[in-house]
């Protein structure tokens, strides 16, 4: 994979890429500007006008392959959202449980409880007046207005639907998150997508695990909703946004380090990766901004020569969120999610300290088959709890709520460093489960009028 | 059951650990009483200190009402084999504390047996297990809980600016190879 040769491809594709929304499979450009818009949907038949604008100008995944067609604009309806459309009943019924439930109900297994309680969420999030998701993703800020211009195109003159809330997220030219680190680097490779491998130490995960309708990683196919028009080719999204309070993290990791240079080391080894994104497995002593840069490089790696966490830390965000092949409790396989995260809110400046009062942080976005054995298992096991690494009294050191008794462990020799009393940087401020439906789903929804359409 | 030993009766071992099962039928009309009586007793071995444990060698137990509450499985594993040390079971937690629950079974002798009655019972209500293992049988409670106590004693020292002076001593090399993780 050097810069100029030749490409790893995966296997021959076999996924219907004409079919699959482009969002599902396209990984988020770096820099990047987009949006997250939520609508409500007041009558059916505005609803359905709606989907099939929709379908028009959602593009497929197949555009993947030509790499000049970088901007997106994906769609995906809550089960509420399905329900104002006129799904039937039995179509609705067949849908995950998890889904049917929404993100709100799921709170107590998220870890939503306290100070991120859906009772505390930002209106509208957790509501079930939310119908709705858009995601819109462009490279720069001029090809995300010419998306956003298509999606308000779409909604335009349909009186039977109300706008509710946007979340608009951006990154810096530098492509770093809100925590001055580069992100969204690594996504499992997908068997059958024609996608470039981007580490071939592992094979691609089967296709069902992220698009419903293909065989998964247990060698079954994971349950497609009815009828097969609607279901099939789709994907289960999650969005949560995560207020991220970068003055306190700032404030943490220089209280845990004598000087500027080996706070930088303590974030590093918080996070599994360096700001310039280059992976400590690979990276173990400084950054390496060249690695980092390197998309060709710096997802190639495994933890396998690194049982004890010495390079990077058993449990760092980036090695308890896809701990590839180190030794975890259960199949790591049957756990990925694409990412399709993306920050939101000004940048602090670089050396400030105190907090500003500003909204900022990470629009969580993730695609996945099954919500229960991997969106919400990553969440609840990996990130949530540390028995999976047989540390039951360590959580995400990023991204859990935590408690006083927390602490975080940096391998080293001779002797390792244990932090304590880590406050929570990370809070939920509420999110959605939504349901991706195929292109040719977005016509059959448009149809529901037509009783003549339903199969 | 070339495991079974004659000791344990029908119980196989993994390690150190025995273990007993026994199918037994709850008298009618008593399921409720069985099941408070069964939360009870899982209070009191609960609620335990770890001497105790110690002294009684139990590692697991468990009590499954089924067949609408008309049956109860009970399994459970010791350290050691129970057999040699049914008086010592019986008198450390109490007699009354197996009466409470057992009672309410119908092979059960009586509300007031002798200890020799008490162990004709299991004896004669145990079923053969085909398959028993015990991730953790190659240690006691104590070599468990001892390694629990150095691993909290080591990491308190660890957490001693003084520790990496400390652990230099070439007597102590193979603590250092520990005081990386």
């Amino acid at each position: 994979m050097d810069p100029g040769g030749t490409m790893i491809w995966s296997d021959s594709v076999n996924l219907e890429l004409n079919d699959i929304q482009a969002g599902v499979l396209r990984g988020r450009p770096t820099p990047y500007a987009g949006a997250l818009l939520l609508l409500h949907i007041d009558d059916p038949q505005s609803g359905r006008v709606l989907a099939g604008r929709l379908a028009e100008v959602v593009p497929a995944a197949a555009d993947l392959l030509h790499p000049e067609t970088d901007a997106s604009i994906s769609v995906a309806f809550t089960h509420e959202g399905l329900r104002a459309l006129g799904v039937p009943q039995a179509s609705l019924e067949s849908f995950a449980p998890e889904f049917r439930e929404g993100m709100a109900a799921r709170a107590a297994l998220l870890g939503d409880v306290g100070p991120e309680d859906p009772a505390t969420w930002e209106a509208p999030l957790g509501s079930a007046e939310v119908h709705v998701i858009i995601v819109l993703l462009a490279p720069d800020v001029a090809r995300f207005e010419e998306e956003l211009a298509i999606a308000r195109d779409a909604i335009g003159d349909l009186a039977g639907i109300t706008f509710l809330w946007r979340q608009d997220v951006w990154s810096p030219p530098d492509g770093r998150n809100a925590l001055d680190f580069r992100d969204g680097i690594s996504q499992p490779d997908i068997a059958g997508s024609g996608i470039p491998l981007s580490n071939p130490l592992e094979a691609p995960v089967k296709p069902g695990e992220f698009v419903l309708g293909y065989e998964n990683e247990t060698g079954s196919i994971t349950p497609v909703p009815q009828p097969e028009a609607l279901g099939r080719n789709g994907s289960y999204l999650v969005f949560r946004k995560l207020a991220t309070d970068v003055a306190a993290f700032r404030r943490y990791i220089r209280g845990a380090a004598q000087e500027e240079a080996e706070a930088e080391r303590v974030a590093a080894k918080i996070m599994g990766r360096w700001p310039s994104g280059a992976p400590l497995a690979l990276a173990p002593d400084a950054d390496d901004p060249a690695l980092g840069a390197d998309d060709a490089r710096n997802n190639i790696f495994l933890y396998g020569d690194d049982e004890a966490g010495l390079k990077c830390p058993v449990g760092s965000h980036a090695r308890r969120t896809n701990p590839r092949d180190a030794p975890v409790l259960g199949s790591v396989r049957l756990h990925r999610i694409l990412r399709r995260s993306a920050t939101y809110g000004p940048r602090l400046p670089p050396g400030t300290l105190e907090d500003d009062g500003a909204d900022r942080g990470l629009l969580l976005v993730a695609v996945n088959a099954h919500l229960a054995r991997q969106f919400e298992f990553v969440q609840s096991h990996w990130i949530n709890d540390g028995r999976f690494i047989g540390e039951p009294g360590e959580v995400d050191p990023l991204v859990a709520s935590h408690a006083e008794h927390d602490t975080f462990t940096i391998p080293q020799r001779p002797i390792r460093k244990r932090l304590r009393g880590l406050p929570t940087f990370v809070r939920n401020r509420g999110g959605h489960y939504g349901f991706i439906p195929s292109r040719r789903a977005l016509r059959w929804l448009a149809a529901l009028d037509a009783p003549a359409s339903r199969d | 059951m070339t495991t079974a030993t004659m000791k344990s009766g029908l119980g196989q071992t993994s390690g150190v650990v025995s273990e007993l099962t026994a199918f037994l039928t709850v008298k009618e009309g008593h399921e409720a009483d069985l099941r408070a009586a069964a939360q009870r007793f899982n209070g009191r071995i609960d609620g335990a200190p770890r001497e105790a444990l110690r002294k009684i060698g139990i590692r697991n137990m468990r009590l499954v009402m089924y067949d609408e509450g008309r049956r109860l499985l009970w399994t459970t594993s010791f350290e050691t084999d129970w057999d040699p040390y049914i008086d010592d079971a019986l008198m450390l937690l109490g007699i009354t504390s197996w009466t409470d629950w057992l009672q309410y079974t119908n092979e059960f002798p009586g509300t007031q047996p002798t200890n020799a009655e008490v162990k004709a019972f299991i004896q004669t209500a145990q079923a053969p297990s085909t398959a028993f293992f015990d991730a953790l049988g190659d240690a006691t409670m104590p070599q468990i809980w001892k390694a629990q106590q150095l691993a909290a004693a080591f990491q308190q020292v660890l957490d001693d600016p003084a520790a990496e002076e400390a652990l230099s001593h070439p007597a102590l090399a193979p603590l250092l190879e520990l005081a990386a993780h």
